[in-house]
């Protein structure tokens, strides 16, 4: 079983402060899901520019979130060796209250994550230099199956949401951009 | 460098850019210690106080300690003294047997207890005990000081001094703390973790004790602190330097303190100045030496910028040590531009501790960070359209994955047949195509390769995790470089060329090599910079152009452009802060146009010369950037 003990500390609220100082002239807070979607594919299409420079990398996943509804996400970490999905609780992903969610990870195709495998889940706020407030409980409860409680967004705006898989060194990470309007 | 007082009223300066321990005496130097008899090359790094009276003197590069002591009053002795000190004061005792050695040592910081002589090993990021006593011609008993029980085990010890009752105190600068020994080696506790605020550390590389003070040279904020034996802060001392050489009692980079015994002087070693500063008791305040006058006013290009930099493409990457991140700029245009900042201090994977090189690849928008604070290597995938327009755009980085140098040492180890090898410390990375990387490694003296698994799923980029080969100089068969510094891929990317500086005996080489560790040739730097008074070059960067090799001399404030064959071509530069001048130039990445880009780090920024005829192009940092250079001004016009 992995897990992480739940832990009521307060981090730092000045994670990374002096990294990015002048960052909000380059936010784009509160793009709408049509800008996100335009975004994605500009950049697929660049990406695609460079097919036969090297190999070429699936776009990166930027989406709008609304509060009430259940949010699930599919996605593979960066490496490739990890597919990932979770599904928030029945309340969605909420600004200002904690809220769980589900975790389902496979190492191969309907293989599920091995269990000396260790399972990060976090967020953060990269603009304002912050992460969460509080560090998530993440409980294995079936093969490949977690359950994370704790997580907060402790503030409306864009937040990137992680899931780190490591095992024997290796650490691959899966990422999403989740925006509370 | 390092420094301690004496006890009797001289200060002794370990220096060895110059080879020699220097006497200071009321602020002037008036001797130097003698060499170790039957040693040459010597180069002095590290000194600490012996029992009875005794100092010791520590060589890392050769691996050796010796211990001094006053002279003997007999007029017939002249054991040891060869070139002797003012007034014969000093004389060689004995070079100290470290004991069963298994590889090896690099000893960074020495001391003693009644027991025996305690060093740093810097090879091994330990802190051993050799015993004295026993037998003449028996081997000294040589033992570990007990790690067990260090809350996440030995970071980076750096220096150590022992207390009147026996207690040992050890830095450790990657974990931003003082650990704490009992008299028998056990461990006890520390203190200290990163952080700006009073109590608190950024890379604490300096240890010395006055009375039940012990004072703490926390370089990377630029002060001194001070706590009791029991860890308990008693106060700071020293104020950042506002601009590089500014002196007159600001402090910059400290990285060892020398106090003297009553604590009514002290001496604050500065090898990124180049000098040790006195300071005395009043000079020891929060407030500061004496009075201070109005702040100069700050004009120009100003970055803390690691002694590293990656480019390729339209990206150049480069890291800020003080906080822990990594910047990106885009250089599609005139001048690059800043466009991301990530990381900060930290152990999430995001985050990093001591980044000491970075590789970054345009095609595949990845970049490799050589972090040996956190014992891993970090991989972050950038999220740029190079055809939009520039911004700085927080969200740029997103953070691959990470490889823990532990899982590096156990492939390199099985790869030897071996059960264990010293834990790695990167000095350079370069891609190699396909997604493999190449790692130059300080403690092997190897390059090591790693390529990424076969992916699991199609269209994704996996991590360079496994090794598949290590080599040095004489390819994959065997030897090692002695004391690498940097490689370079060749413009075509099929070979690697790597910077060794040869150690004390030198001399410095370039070694060229295929991408799976052949050997094809290289040349031998010259010694000495005829143009500058037979000046030792001390290499800092390399860099393989169309034309041949450029390599920067961070002592001479040099760059160098050298042919195919290792002939001089050009060299540029002379020590200032003017734009084209340089101070402790080190890394070196080449632009597909032909600029070579050079870390300034002494004068916190980066500059570009051409490498066809070694002309400025430009100089850039964080927020600011020109192609107009600026002529030399009255001193201070362009700092």
């Amino acid at each position: 079983m992995t897990s992480t003990p739940m832990t009521a500390r307060i981090r730092s609220a000045l994670l990374g402060i002096g990294v990015l100082a002048a960052c909000c002239g380059g936010c784009d807070r509160g793009g709408t899901q049509r800008e996100s979607e335009a975004a994605s594919e500009a950049t697929s299409e660049a990406a695609q520019a460079k097919a036969g420079e090297g190999p070429v990398r699936p776009p990166f996943e930027t989406e709008t979130e609304t509060e009430t509804a259940i949010v699930e996400r599919t996605g593979t970490t960066a490496g490739g060796g990890y597919l990932v999905r979770w599904r928030s609780g029945p309340d969605g992903i909420p600004a200002l209250e904690a809220f769980s969610l589900e975790v389902e990870i496979e190492q191969a195709p309907g293989v599920p994550l091995a269990e000396d495998a260790v399972v990060l889940v976090d967020a953060a706020m990269p603009h304002h230099g912050h992460g969460m407030n509080f560090v998530p409980e993440i409980v294995r409860v079936a093969p490949g199956r977690y359950a994370v409680e704790g997580m907060l967004f402790h503030m409306r705006g864009r937040w990137e949401l992680f899931v780190d898989v490591e095992r024997d060194g290796l650490l691959e990470r899966a990422q999403w951009t989740v925006e509370l309007p | 460098m390092a420094a301690i007082h004496d006890g009797g009223g001289d200060l002794l300066i370990a220096d060895p850019a110059a080879g020699l321990v220097g006497i200071v005496r009321d602020g002037a130097l008036v001797g130097t210690l003698p060499e170790p008899r039957g040693v040459s090359g010597w180069r002095p790094d590290s000194i600490g106080r012996g029992v009875d009276g005794t100092v010791l003197v520590g060589d890392a590069g050769a691996g050796r300690i010796d211990r001094f002591g006053a002279a003997l009053e007999s007029p017939g002795d002249r054991s040891g003294n060869r070139h002797g000190s003012s007034a014969g004061e000093w004389r060689w005792i004995e070079s100290v047997d470290l004991g069963t050695v298994r590889g090896p040592v690099s000893p960074i910081a020495v001391g003693e207890t009644r027991r025996g002589v305690l060093f740093v090993d810097g090879a091994a990021d330990r802190v051993f005990e050799v015993s004295s006593g026993g037998r003449e011609g028996d081997s000294r008993e040589r033992r570990e000081l007990d790690g067990d029980g260090i809350p996440g085990g030995w970071g980076r010890p750096t220096d150590l001094v022992v207390a009147a009752d026996g207690r040992i105190f050890v830095t450790d600068a990657d974990r931003h703390r003082v650990l704490r020994f009992d008299a028998e080696g056990r461990f006890l506790g520390a203190f200290g973790e990163r952080g700006p605020f009073p109590g608190l550390f950024q890379d604490p590389v300096g240890l010395d004790l006055a009375g039940d003070r012990l004072y703490v040279s926390d370089r990377l904020n630029h002060r001194i602190s001070i706590f009791d034996l029991e860890g308990r802060s008693r106060g700071q001392w020293g104020m950042h330097a506002v601009i590089p050489r500014e002196g007159e009692g600001r402090i910059h980079y400290p990285v060892d303190v020398a106090i003297a015994p009553d604590a009514g002087a002290a001496a604050v070693v500065e090898p990124f100045e180049r000098r040790v500063q006195l300071f005395d008791a009043a000079d020891q305040s929060d407030a500061g030496p004496g009075t201070v006058a109005e702040l100069p006013s700050l004009d120009g290009v100003t970055s803390h910028f690691g002694a590293g930099v990656a480019a390729d493409g339209d990206l150049v990457v480069l890291w800020e040590p003080e906080t822990a991140a990594v910047v990106v700029f885009d250089w599609r245009g005139e001048v690059p531009i800043h466009v991301s900042s990530f990381g900060g201090p930290g152990t999430s994977a995001d985050r990093f501790g001591r980044v000491t090189a970075a590789a970054v690849d345009d095609a595949s928008q990845r970049i490799a960070l050589a972090d040996p604070g956190l014992d891993r290597l970090a991989f972050v995938d950038l999220d740029r359209n190079p055809e939009a327009g520039l911004r700085l755009d927080p969200f740029m980085a997103r953070t691959a994955g990470t490889v823990s140098f532990e899982r590096i040492e156990a492939q390199i180890a099985a790869l030897a047949g071996r059960s264990d090898t010293p834990p790695i410390e990167p000095v350079d990375l370069a891609w190699s195509g396909d997604g493999g990387l190449l790692l130059l490694e300080k403690r092997l003296g190897r390059v090591v390769s790693l390529a990424p698994m076969p992916s699991v799923r199609e269209g994704h980029l996996p991590l360079p995790s496994e090794v598949t080969a290590v080599w040095g100089p004489g390819g994959t068969g065997g030897g090692a470089f002695v004391e690498p510094i940097a490689m370079s891929l060749s413009p075509e990317g099929d070979a690697v060329a790597v910077l060794d500086a040869g150690g004390p005996a030198g001399p410095a080489r370039v070694a060229v090599l295929s991408l799976d560790g052949i050997p094809r040739g290289g040349f031998e730097l010259p010694r000495m910079l005829h143009s500058l008074d037979e000046h030792p070059i001390a290499p800092g960067g390399l860099a393989w152009t169309e034309t041949g090799f450029a390599i920067s001399d961070r002592l001479s404030d040099r760059l160098m452009l050298f042919d195919d064959s290792g002939v001089l071509r050009h060299e540029v530069g002379t020590t200032g802060t003017a734009d084209g001048e340089l101070w402790s130039p080190q890394g070196l990445a080449i632009r597909d146009d032909g600029t070579v880009v050079v870390v300034d780090t002494g004068n916190h920024r980066v500059q570009g010369f051409s490498a066809d005829d070694a002309s400025w192009r430009v100089v850039f940092s964080l927020g600011r950037a020109s192609t107009r250079q600026r002529p030399p001004g009255p001193p201070g016009a362009n700092e």
